[in-house]
C-alpha cells in the first residue's frame, strides 16, 4: 500500500473519531470554545512535536502569509461546521461536509494544480451530488 | 440556517487544503501546522467575543485537539505525499465513521435516505480515489 494511502486512511479514521467527540462535548460547551480548545490543543501538539523532533524550519513570508492564511480558513470552516453540528445531527451534517469537501477540493485541484480529471472521478463527483441529495431531502 | 453554515464551512476548508497542498511541496507539514493553529486560536477567540458567546473551559477538550492534530498531521503527509484530488476523498471518508458512530453511540436515527446517502458518499469516495491505470 503506498504511503500517501496509509496517511490519508489514518487522517480520514482520527478525524472521525475527533468529530464523534466533537458533536458529544457540544453538548456541554458552545461552538468557540470547542474550536478554541481544538487549536489551542492541536498547537500544543504540533509545538511539543517539532521540539521533539527538531524540525523547525524557517520559512519566507510569502509562505507564512499563506500558512496563516490557513489558520484563517481553517478556523472559520471549523467554527461553521460546528455552529451546524448545533443545529443538525451529526449524521446528516458530517456527511454533507464530507461530500462537499470531496467535489470543491476536486475542482480546485483540477482548475488551480492541473490535475487530471478522470472517467471514474468524474462517476464519483456525481456520486457525490447524489450522496448530498439524499442526505439533505 | 445549518445548510448555510455548512456551505461556509465547506468553502473554507476546502481553499486550507488547496493552500496547503501547495504550501508542502517545500514546507513540512507540521511547520505549516504550526502557524496555522497559531493565527487560529486566536481568531476563533475573536469571533467568540464578537458574538458575545460564553467560552467554557474544560480541560478535556484539549483531546479534540490532540486527535485534530494527529488527523491534520496525516492529511498532511498524504498531500505531501499525493495528489489534491486523491488524498482529499479518501479523507472525507471520515464522514463514514462519523455517521456510524452517531448512529451507535448517540442513537442518532439513520433511515433509508441517510443509508443511500452514505452509500453513494462511499461509493464516490471509492471512485475519487481510483489510480489512473
Amino acid at each position: 500500500m503506498k504511503k500517501w494511502l496509509i496517511y490519508a486512511i489514518l487522517g480520514m479514521v482520527t478525524n472521525g473519531l475527533t468529530l464523534f467527540f466533537a458533536k458529544i462535548f457540544l453538548s456541554y460547551s458552545g461552538a468557540y470554545s470547542l474550536v478554541f480548545m481544538q487549536f489551542l490543543g492541536g498547537f500544543l501538539c504540533v509545538s511539543a512535536y517539532i521540539l521533539i523532533k527538531k524540525s523547525w524550519k524557517t520559512m519566507g513570508l510569502k509562505e507564512i502569509a499563506l500558512a496563516c492564511s490557513c489558520g484563517a480558513f481553517s478556523s472559520l470552516g471549523v467554527t461553521f461546521f460546528y455552529l451546524a453540528l448545533n443545529e443538525t445531527l451529526i449524521s446528516v451534517a458530517a456527511p454533507i461536509r464530507g461530500s462537499g469537501f470531496l467535489i470543491f477540493t476536486s475542482l480546485l485541484g483540477v482548475v488551480f494544480l492541473k490535475e487530471k480529471i478522470t472517467l471514474k472521478k468524474s462517476i464519483g463527483l456525481i456520486l457525490a451530488v447524489l450522496a448530498i441529495i439524499f442526505l439533505t431531502i | 440556517m445549518w445548510q448555510l453554515y455548512i456551505f461556509l464551512a465547506v468553502l473554507f476548508m476546502g481553499f486550507n487544503s488547496f493552500i496547503v497542498k501547495k504550501l508542502v511541496k517545500n514546507v513540512k507539514p507540521n511547520v505549516v501546522m504550526l502557524y496555522q493553529f497559531l493565527l487560529a486560536a486566536p481568531l476563533v477567540l475573536s469571533y467568540l467575543f464578537f458574538s458575545q458567546g460564553e467560552f467554557v473551559f474544560n480541560p478535556f477538550l484539549i483531546f479534540i485537539g490532540m486527535g485534530y492534530f494527529a488527523s491534520l498531521t496525516c492529511f498532511y503527509i498524504a498531500l505531501n505525499k499525493g495528489s489534491l484530488t486523491k488524498a482529499g476523498p479518501i479523507w472525507s471518508l471520515n464522514l463514514l465513521i462519523t455517521a456510524v458512530l452517531g448512529f451507535i453511540f448517540l442513537k442518532e436515527i439513520i433511515d433509508l435516505k441517510i443509508i443511500s446517502g452514505l452509500f453513494f458518499g462511499a461509493l464516490s469516495i471509492y471512485f475519487l480515489r481510483e489510480e489512473k491505470k
